[in-house]
């Protein structure tokens, strides 16, 4: 239970599950009071609901489908969101000081599967941090290999931003194959999560 | 320690590089081109005005909301001076809240018909995602006419400023 009344529901202890957790407001906006460790915490939380909804509108998809180039950074469905991934699991790497970089995928299936423990493994990495921990300057490189220095709380917007940015593009080239994957805002994933 | 003011104000600075960003490439825009975006741009307006309005105790009727941000994008100077506009409100109201005002809740959802509340923090975070979403689909328009704004990451906004 968090300090704001949000709880963290695994649906499953294994980390490798695909079905999304759930944060939920217990007792809504008595006594609230969120800090910046709770919202990285709801950012994570928001980042995985709306990896998932791009994750089954796009398993709606034929694999042609799935491959087929489009307007977007990086041409098809398939290549945005396994660029995502690539983010997401680079990201969580440098902050655990390890290199790591996602499997290969040649499926939506293994894709989704990928999504989930790398979904997870970034909820779990959150999950403890307070404040003081998220105001702790990390230093990385780049993919160009500069040294760089953020304040984690940065990192972790980044890392959803950059993934709305990438599910945006993915989001409209589904709905040209009428496979939309509905709204993605955060006040939606909210409605969702604070029943 | 960082505290929700930090990151929220720091949040509304992104979401105004990034749209000043979408402006200046929509600058090298025809007329016919950039009239193929008002409406991405007027909704990506109208998100900041009507919750901006919420948050400072003037809700606005949907006549207002109209006259604010469609009625306003029509060329591209004017829709420049509206985004000015609402920015500079954005910017004032984060300027005078504290913690407490960040974690005060607005009820919001009775205008679909439904039934909750978020903070004034977790809405900011709405109206910054929500443009990231909107940003992204008009860089894709942009990049197409060979104007594209360029890389809109959030460290690609805080890196100028950290020596």
């Amino acid at each position: 239970m968090f300090r704001n009344g949000y709880s963290y529901e695994p649906a499953s202890v294994s980390v490798t599950t695909i079905a999304m957790r759930r944060f939920r407001r217990e007792e809504m906006f008595t006594e609230m009071s969120i800090d910046i460790a709770d919202q990285m915490r709801a950012l994570v939380a928001y980042n995985r609901w709306a990896n998932g909804k791009v994750l089954d509108a796009a398993a709606r998809l034929t694999p042609a489908q799935l491959d087929g180039s489009g307007p977007s950074s990086f041409g098809s469905i398939r290549a945005n969101m396994t660029h995502l991934l690539t983010a997401q699991t680079t990201w969580l790497a440098r902050w655990r000081g390890e290199s790591g970089r996602p499997p290969e995928t040649s499926s939506i299936d293994e894709l989704r599967a990928a999504f989930a423990i790398a979904d997870d493994a970034l909820a779990a990495h959150v999950e403890p941090l307070t404040a003081d921990d998220l105001a702790r300057v990390v230093a990385y490189k780049n993919s160009r290999g500069d040294a760089q220095a953020r304040p984690f709380w940065q990192l972790v917007t980044q890392v959803v931003n950059h993934g709305t940015h990438h599910r945006a593009e993915s989001g409209a080239l589904l709905a040209t194959f009428d496979a939309s994957p509905g709204d993605m805002d955060f006040v939606y994933f909210a409605t969702e999560a604070y029943p | 320690m960082t505290t929700l003011s930090d990151q929220s104000r720091l949040l509304i600075d992104f979401n105004i590089w990034a749209d000043e960003r979408i402006l200046d490439a929509a600058a090298g825009l025809s007329d016919e081109q950039f009239g193929g975006l008002r409406g991405q741009l007027a909704h990506m307006l109208g998100t900041m005005v009507w919750w901006h309005g919420n948050w400072t105790g003037h809700p606005l009727d949907d006549d207002v909301i109209r006259s604010t941000t469609t009625d306003a994008v029509t060329t591209f100077d004017s829709t420049r001076a509206a985004y000015a506009r609402a920015h500079d409100d954005l910017r004032s109201f984060a300027a005078a809240l504290d913690d407490d005002g960040w974690n005060r809740s607005e009820r919001w959802w009775q205008r679909w018909g439904e039934n909750g509340e978020l903070s004034v923090g977790e809405l900011i975070v709405q109206v910054v995602n929500h443009g990231t979403q909107h940003r992204s689909e008009i860089a894709v328009v942009l990049s197409l006419a060979n104007c594209s704004p360029g890389d809109l990451d959030y460290l690609n906004f805080r890196l100028p400023q950290i020596p």
